[in-house]
């Protein structure tokens, strides 16, 4: 968001006793995902500088960001009264940039069941379609749902599309998905109202990890083709428990930042000074 | 130095106050669901309040010590104790029980609650991003990502000295407020964040009538079933997502609320017509299917109020209990603390 852009305006909904909403809007779109990622950066900050007692975390969605508090520790009312006290900044944050990951994702019917009905519904051919969906370089907007299932965006305008009327109870862990302005790769079998297009074989979970999810917000995300031998033989790895992640960066990925523990990452926002 | 699993009965994990601060990852919180309950279970062992302990639905826990153990039993159990000279002793909860070697306690049935909780002196699990949280799905926290199974062995720090101290035995107590064996709570909650997605009749008739928790209750979430709750509109049914809490009460579509629980995920779509002050999470958490569940309304500072309330007094009746451990139970001692005959259900009203 360029400064010239009027601050986007947030307010308060409540949560009980233990978290305070603040929502900017109720459609998916980038400038909320940017205000709400603003509005994060600058709690950390005021947490950071000690301002801010009895925070525990905030959870950055498409709407809102949540603002989560101890109750022993402090109210939902000092917690409003400290953010009103303390402004956003204008002029806004730069999002730290992420890592950029290149995907392999095997398109074949047998792995995307509703690449024919995607099809049908864009009035495309199956070829355009997983052409405009490997044509895309995402930005991960924000995680959640699930560990690990981030929400990926935007699509390209013609692949946009409701989530199917009836969800279907198994969606298979990898599969490759769109649905609205998004696409995403499911991390686990789990229900799922998504278009499937095809298969993933990246875990995108690793419990064993120091960074626990191949995602995180602010990374990008390009698809590359493979075929169903290569599927076969990535997966046989990822069920071997074979993890090895960095194999999936960017080769031109710039990015220096390292990650270790998240939690360390976010230090400020866990560890509430003393 | 370690006990043995048995059985892992219908469901037993590993839970302490579970995960913070990695929400943003879409990793819940998870955690015991009855957190005053681990308090009591720890202050029996005279163990930090925080130290996980054993959460098990339903009866069929069944472990075995290898070495002399020190545990403690809260809820409301029928459970068996198998001697080493192989006597069997019937036993109830709410209590701390040493196991020699080979000898093996069985949890038969969690009587008026669906869950218990056992403490175990001096557990050594490491901590998993945090927490021993035991979350399944993601293989997060246990012992190795996983709920309790037959044959696995829980590590214990060095050797429990057992001497002639006898097994302490307290009286039940439920929750602050709470009469044993309720089969009807009322549940404080603040209306938010989407309730301007309900019409204001649904609004009243989720504050004013009764519903009853149906048999879908896990770990994750209670689904009630009562008067339908009507959104505004049919855009209002189905909302971007946004964070999900334990205590959040989703209502989809068809109008029956569900109230998320210590393993909720950690946004959804369905709009929220209210949040359960967490404390009284706890108390939905123990609750078996059929009972009754009311909905009082307060603001956030009433919210917290009754949270620090139940606080304290949470933490007034772990430090009798601890104190009570402390004393070579001496029945004058016990006496003044008022922790016998059955003095302590009266306790803190609140």
């Amino acid at each position: 968001m360029s400064s010239a852009d009027p601050q986007p305006n947030f307010r308060f909904l409540n949560a009980g006793d233990t978290a305070l909403i603040a929502e900017f809007g109720d459609t998916i779109d980038k400038k909320w995902v940017n205000a709400v990622n603003e509005l994060r950066a600058h709690i950390t900050a005021l947490h950071a500088q000690g301002k801010l007692r009895g925070l525990q975390e905030t959870v950055p969605t498409f709407r809102s960001l949540a603002i989560v508090i101890d109750p022993l520790l402090t109210s939902v009312t000092e917690l409003r009264s400290t953010l009103d006290q303390y402004p956003i900044p204008t002029g806004g944050r730069a999002t730290a940039a992420g890592y950029c990951w290149r995907l392999p994702v095997c398109y074949d019917s047998e792995f995307g069941p509703d690449l024919k009905a995607v099809a049908a519904a864009t009035n495309l051919t199956v070829d355009e379609v997983i052409q405009r969906h490997l044509a895309g370089r995402y930005q991960v907007y924000t995680l959640g749902f699930q560990p690990g299932y981030g929400f990926l965006g935007d699509t390209d305008e013609r692949l946009h599309l409701p989530r199917r009327p009836e969800p279907r109870v198994k969606v298979p862990a990898g599969s490759v998905a769109i649905a609205m302005k998004l696409t995403c790769v499911y991390p686990w079998d789990s229900p799922g109202g998504w278009h499937l297009l095809g298969r993933c074989p990246v875990s995108m979970f690793d419990p064993q990890a120091s960074r626990p999810t191949l995602l995180f917000p602010g990374d990008k995300v390009r698809f590359e083709p493979i075929n169903a031998n290569d599927l076969q033989a990535l997966e046989r790895d990822k069920n071997n428990g074979v993890v090895n992640w960095s194999q999936w960066r960017e080769r031109d990925d710039e990015s220096t930042e390292t990650r270790s523990d998240p939690t360390a990452n976010d230090s400020a926002q866990n560890n509430p000074p003393a | 130095m370690s006990l043995r699993i048995e059985h892992p009965g219908l469901l037993s994990t590993l839970q302490d106050r579970g995960r913070r601060g990695l929400r943003y990852l879409g990793i819940p919180q998870a955690g015991i669901g009855c957190e005053p309950w681990m308090r009591f279970a720890n202050a029996l062992l005279q163990q930090p309040h925080t130290s996980a302990v054993i959460e098990t639905f339903e009866g069929g826990l069944s472990v075995s010590a290898l070495t002399p153990q020190r545990l403690s039993i809260v809820g409301d159990v029928d459970a068996q104790v198998t001697r080493a000279n192989g006597t069997v002793e019937s036993i109830n909860g709410w209590r701390t029980l040493c196991l020699l070697s080979g000898e093996r306690l069985s949890i038969k049935r969690t009587g008026r609650y669906r869950c218990a909780v056992i403490g175990v002196k001096d557990l050594n699990v490491s901590a998993h991003f945090g927490s021993v949280a035991t979350f399944a799905k993601a293989g997060l926290g246990g012992l190795n990502g996983s709920a309790l199974s037959a044959g696995d062995e829980l590590p214990v720090h060095g050797s429990a000295v057992l001497g002639s101290e006898p097994d302490a035995v307290i009286d039940p107590y439920l929750f602050p407020g709470e009469a044993l064996g309720t089969t009807q709570v009322t549940l404080k909650a603040v209306p938010g964040p989407q309730d301007d997605a309900f019409t204001d009749d649904a609004l009243n008739r989720f504050f004013s009538h009764p519903y009853r928790i149906t048999q879908d209750i896990d770990r994750m979430g209670a689904r009630l079933d009562g008067p339908t709750l009507t959104h505004r509109s049919e855009a209002h049914r189905d909302i971007v997502s946004d964070a999900l809490l334990p205590g959040s009460v989703q209502v989809p579509g068809v109008g029956t609320p569900i109230v998320m629980l210590a393993d909720a995920n950690t946004a959804g779509g369905y709009p929220k017509i209210a949040t359960v002050v967490s404390a009284d999470v706890a108390l939905l958490s123990v609750c078996r299917p059929g009972t009754t569940v009311r909905f009082e309304r307060v603001g956030t500072d009433a919210a917290r109020a009754h949270t620090l309330a139940i606080e304290q007094a949470v933490d007034t009746h772990s430090k009798k209990v601890s104190a009570m451990i402390h004393t070579d139970l001496d029945s004058a001692q016990l006496m003044s603390l008022n922790l016998i005959g059955g003095v302590t259900n009266a306790l803190d009203p609140i």
